[in-house]
């Protein structure tokens, strides 16, 4: 006979995701959003991104986003404005 | 201790004066020399923080004493009792102790059982108990809550912690069913705005949960508010502290090297509860400061960083105690990530400050406006870009409210302990009365 304890983890039910369609090829008249995650510099990095993204394409708008917090995710209504204004988006994690 | 004996077992007679907070271990070295009932000459405590003059009175009091205990011949009293007999031989090495009622066989199994949750990835590094249905249904039963109700949750992770999980956590971390309404009420503390919402149990700032008790049910439950407070021995406070890192680790499955980031952590995210000293405090207990009944019992918590000891055992002037915790708060490396402080005073300090007329609302005060540092040492250190003033002090905290306050430790020394924290949020949350007990 096996003894029985109780498993002490948690779990979540998360579906497997998949990305986004890769539609394009080049970033020429497109819009660019860079969310910043409010980490020191993170600013001055992403604005480099940008500088060097509108070198190589005609990128038609660079969008400049800050997220409130960096310890969370972007909240989703922020998200939602975002994606529905831009093409991609290039976000940075870390410190 | 020891001195004064070493030198009577030498055959010179000898005098030690104690303080009287250092009566118990001073009682502790002369049995373990070999003296139960050796005879000292004490001293209200404390003496460094004393004035010259001071000093000189304390001597003229003791001074017969002394004489007494080295049977001089004009001495008041009677001399000294001779000295025990001698110590009994060294008792050095292992020894078998018999555990009435369990076999050799069944303590194997129990080691099977241990290793089995290491093996599971299930502790946090320690043995832990096992935590059977029985034994959780019983700890469900003791607070008459559902087992599946959530008491917490980590939302950007869609983690939640149900009564049952806590109820392992606790059971695994060695808690009593007692303690379990003060690991409910620590866990639910942290559902405030500001708490687990923030994330910061996954953040590179290593942050821990630092718990303080307070009210009646420090004492029905023996946590340790006074000496070596966050220190080893005490089954409440490390049991309490410990269920807190095992919700972390396994029912919101935050584990070093994956969800949590910390660059260094902190000791003290294995446990970190402490209990308010509120007899030996001189001012009102924190949870009656933020609005709770005298007779309740509260826990309040908050993210903690670390812990440094500040020690002014000297002075007796209350701003130089008060200054040398506002510095000990300001130093540089705080400064990026330490709006919140947590100043546990020891009672010393505090009382050595009620005695000459301080409040807790004054000195909270007083310490907020002198932690900080200037423009030009933040320019110097490259914490700090903007331009102005190099002389102007810039405050690291908000407001005498980016503070907490508690009164604990031993009386025994001039010392406190400040506990930064990355933005001053404290919760506070009542500890239900066990309605199954």
């Amino acid at each position: 006979m096996n003894a029985t304890v109780v498993n002490p983890t948690g779990s979540s039910a998360e579906a497997p995701g998949s990305l986004a369609p890769r539609r394009f090829r080049d970033l020429n008249g497109k819009t660019v959003c860079l969310l910043d995650s409010t980490k020191f510099n993170s600013d001055r990095v992403l604005d480099a991104i940008g500088e060097l993204l509108q070198e190589r394409y005609a990128v038609k708008e660079i969008v400049r986003e800050r997220k409130p917090y960096f310890g969370r995710p972007v909240p989703i209504a922020q998200a939602q404005k975002l994606a529905s204004r831009c093409d991609v988006v290039i976000t940075a994690v870390g410190d | 201790m020891a001195d004064g004996i070493i030198f009577e077992k030498l055959g010179v007679q000898a005098a030690t004066i104690v303080t009287d907070a250092f009566s118990k271990s001073g009682d502790a070295m002369a049995r373990r020399q070999g003296f139960a009932s050796y005879r000292y000459a004490m001293v209200p405590h404390p003496v460094s923080s004393l004035t010259p003059e001071e000093c000189k009175t304390r001597a003229r009091e003791i001074l017969p004493e002394v004489m007494s205990i080295l049977g001089l011949e004009d001495a008041a009293q009677a001399p000294a009792e001779p000295a025990d007999a001698a110590p009994a031989a060294p008792t050095n090495g292992s020894r078998p102790v018999s555990v009435e009622g369990l076999s050799d066989a069944e303590l194997r199994d129990l080691e099977r059982v241990v290793e089995h949750y290491y093996e599971q990835g299930w502790t946090d590094g320690l043995p832990v108990v096992p935590a059977t249905e029985e034994r959780v249904r019983d700890f469900a039963d003791y607070v008459g809550r559902d087992p599946k109700e959530v008491v917490a949750t980590l939302a950007h992770l869609d983690r939640t912690c149900t009564v049952e999980l806590a109820a392992v956590a606790a059971i695994m971390a060695g808690c009593r069913k007692e303690h379990f309404p003060v690991v409910l009420a620590a866990l639910e503390a942290f559902n405030a705005p500001r708490g687990w919402d923030t994330g910061l149990v996954q953040s590179t700032t290593g942050q821990c949960q630092m718990v303080i008790v307070n009210g009646p049910i420090r004492e029905r439950l023996g946590f340790n508010s006074t000496g070596n407070l966050f220190g080893p021995g005490f089954r409440a406070n490390a049991t309490v502290g410990r269920a807190l890192r095992l919700v972390i680790l396994n029912a919101f499955g935050v584990r070093p090297h994956e969800f949590d980031q910390s660059t260094h952590g902190t000791p003290a995210k294995y446990t970190f509860c402490i209990a308010e000293n509120e007899e030996e405090s001189p001012w009102e207990p924190l949870h009656v400061e933020r609005g709770f009944a005298k007779d309740a019992s509260v826990v309040t918590a908050h993210f903690a960083r670390s812990n440094l000891h500040v020690e002014n055992r000297r002075s007796n002037k209350p701003e130089q105690v008060l200054l040398t915790i506002a510095d000990s708060m300001s130093y540089a490396g705080s400064f990026e990530a330490g709006r919140g402080y947590t100043v546990v005073m020891g009672p010393e300090h505090a009382q050595l400050l009620a005695r000459q007329g301080w409040t807790k609302q004054a000195a909270k005060q007083f310490i907020w406006e002198h932690w900080g540092r200037t423009r030009g040492e933040l320019r110097r250190f490259g914490l700090l870009r903007d331009d102005g003033d190099e002389e102007q002090f810039l405050r690291f905290g908000q407001s005498p409210d980016s503070l907490l306050l508690v009164v604990a430790g031993a009386k025994n020394a001039g010392l406190s302990t400040v506990i930064p924290t990355v933005s001053p949020d404290f919760f506070s949350q009542a500890i239900a009365e066990p309605r199954g007990a």
